[in-house]
């Protein structure tokens, strides 16, 4: 592997089939840094647009062009690892949650401790994708992270919000789901004409909890994530 | 108007064209032609461009018919395919009459053959693709698959009919035992020597469960062994991972973009088309190339 230095940290890249290389951070424990993070300013470099998917433990770069070239392009890159956040709160309906009587279960905590936990939690975007459109987040307390189900269920609503291991998760789009549901987020995150998403990797998160009656309206009129935060 | 009519739907029949690229990081996969060398070989018959959207044949093909005169082009799996009572070959254009009907019968070599239509088939680019995803119901018609009594328009070029065709040489041989030519993926080294061996030495089958988004992999030896402990990591099409149960999983072009299970080998992308028409019954290996 070739290794460039960047910033305060080391990048190893290599190249894994013909016009596919990944990128993964040296020693990231002590970096503290996540690959998502870094995925993130890479793919809003113009050169590397669409290029990019990130969990956060490696970067893909799908590129047709040689591993030096791809070095020289991460060389330019000014990667800021704690570059300012941006804040959202986003609107949680709990009672569409399906799993609470396993999850309460599993974790010996009532519905309401576990949803006070979630809303006062330092929760940030983790990384994007599995699925089109999934959302991780990540900074729950150890107390509420719980195991995926060993079956998954076989459908999972649109917009439903769960928690698996130590992520929350948001389904952009129906399907079978392994996490545990524990509610609904019914507004847009996602442009439907472009698939572009405001949330960006490490923006804070704060989860509100919403009532039967703001849960229908936005159910049935849902407001993109911008417009939601002016109101 | 310039339309073809489905008559029979098929198996399943989808309108699929070079692939959907750039949403990756979203988890939208790049869908496209299975076999796209032979859906790049059908658009070249009928002087389309080879990113052209066509149709998608799997196993059982539909019937169609055609309401205006076309230059068409039939490639990939043999359907044994007529126009009107009359046999037709593959991989040469062929000028077809409106009001003629094609049609076939199950694949006798291969899974996934192509119709191409000189012209553009006239539907919506959904992310810039008119390939057909089912996972979010979006592309191909209407974000459906074919069926029965669809309309497909075509945008018509001017017709130029030159007679082509591909040489044999050029054809994919659909009837040989297959050779898949694999390389080392990032986590190889995960799976134990034993295993190592298997993959490499064994006969290998596709799973009947296998559809547009992945293969899962059968073997006469025993099941892979593999280190389990890795987190999640991203995945495209070809990329061969090993789950716990230790039948490997082949990414294919609807598939997921992550995936927490290592990658033990990698497919080039240029032999995902002849691995996509190998069939259920058949036995092939894999054989190690060089990166």
């Amino acid at each position: 592997m070739k290794s460039i230095q960047l910033s305060d940290i080391n990048l190893l890249v290599d190249t894994i089939a013909t016009g596919r290389h990944r990128i993964i951070i040296d020693e990231p424990i002590q970096s503290r840094i996540s690959a998502a993070v870094l995925g993130q300013q890479i793919s809003e470099q113009s050169f590397f647009e669409g290029a990019v998917s990130a969990t956060s433990a490696e970067v893909l770069i799908s590129k047709d062009i040689s591993l030096e070239d791809l070095c020289d392009q991460l060389k330019k890159l000014k990667f800021k690892p704690n570059r300012r956040k941006k804040k959202y709160s986003l609107p949680v309906y709990f009672e569409a949650g399906s799993d609470w009587e396993q999850v309460e279960a599993e974790l010996g905590l009532s519905k309401q401790v576990i949803i006070k936990m979630i809303k006062q939690a330092d929760i940030s975007v983790a990384s994007f994708g599995f699925l089109p459109g999934f959302v991780y987040l990540d900074g729950l307390p150890t107390e509420i992270h719980c195991k995926r189900k060993s079956i998954p269920a076989h459908r999972v609503p649109a917009g439903a919000f769960g928690l698996g291991g130590p992520y929350a998760g948001i389904y952009h789009i129906p399907s079978p789901g392994g996490w545990n549901i524990l509610g609904n987020c019914p507004i847009q995150l996602f442009d439907s004409d472009t698939f572009s998403c405001p949330l960006k990797v490490n923006d804070r998160i704060v989860i509100k909890s919403i009532k039967a009656d703001e849960y229908e309206k936005l159910k049935a009129n849902p407001v993109t994530i911008e417009t939601y935060q002016k109101k | 108007m310039s339309y073809l009519k489905i008559i029979k739907k098929g198996l399943y029949t989808s309108i699929q064209d070079a692939g959907r690229y750039g949403y990756a990081q979203y988890g939208i996969p790049q869908s496209g032609a299975m076999d796209a060398y032979s859906a790049r070989l059908a658009n070249r018959l009928v002087k389309n461009s080879e990113e052209s959207a066509l149709i998608e044949c799997t196993y059982i093909p539909p019937v169609v018919e055609f309401y205006k005169n076309y230059i068409i082009s039939l490639t990939g799996a043999d359907m044994k395919w007529h126009i009107d009572e009359f046999a037709v070959p593959r991989f040469t254009s062929l000028y077809v009459r409106k009001g003629s009907i094609l049609k076939g019968s199950a694949a006798a070599s291969g899974v996934r053959a192509y119709i191409a239509v000189q012209g553009e088939i006239d539907v919506d680019p959904v992310l810039g693709s008119k390939s057909y995803y089912s996972g979010m119901g979006i592309g191909g018609f209407e974000g459906r698959l074919l069926a029965e009594g669809d309309q497909v328009k075509m945008k018509s070029k001017r017709s130029k009919w030159a007679f082509d065709y591909i040489a044999d040489e050029e054809r994919p041989n659909l009837t040989l035992e297959k050779l898949i030519p694999i390389t080392r993926g990032p986590e190889w080294h995960y799976l134990d020597q034993d295993s190592k061996a298997s993959f490499i030495a064994g006969k290998w089958t596709i799973s009947t469960q296998s559809d547009r988004m992945a293969a899962t992999l059968l073997n006469h030896t025993p099941d892979l062994k593999v280190d389990l402990k890795m987190s999640s990591v991203p995945v495209f099409p070809g990329v061969i991972q090993v789950p716990p149960q230790g039948k490997p999983i082949v990414v294919l072009n609807d598939g997921q973009t992550t995936g927490g299970y290592p990658r033990a080998a990698i497919i080039p992308t240029n032999s995902l088309s002849i691995f996509n028409q190998i069939r259920p019954s058949e036995t092939f290996r894999f054989f190690f190339v060089n990166t």
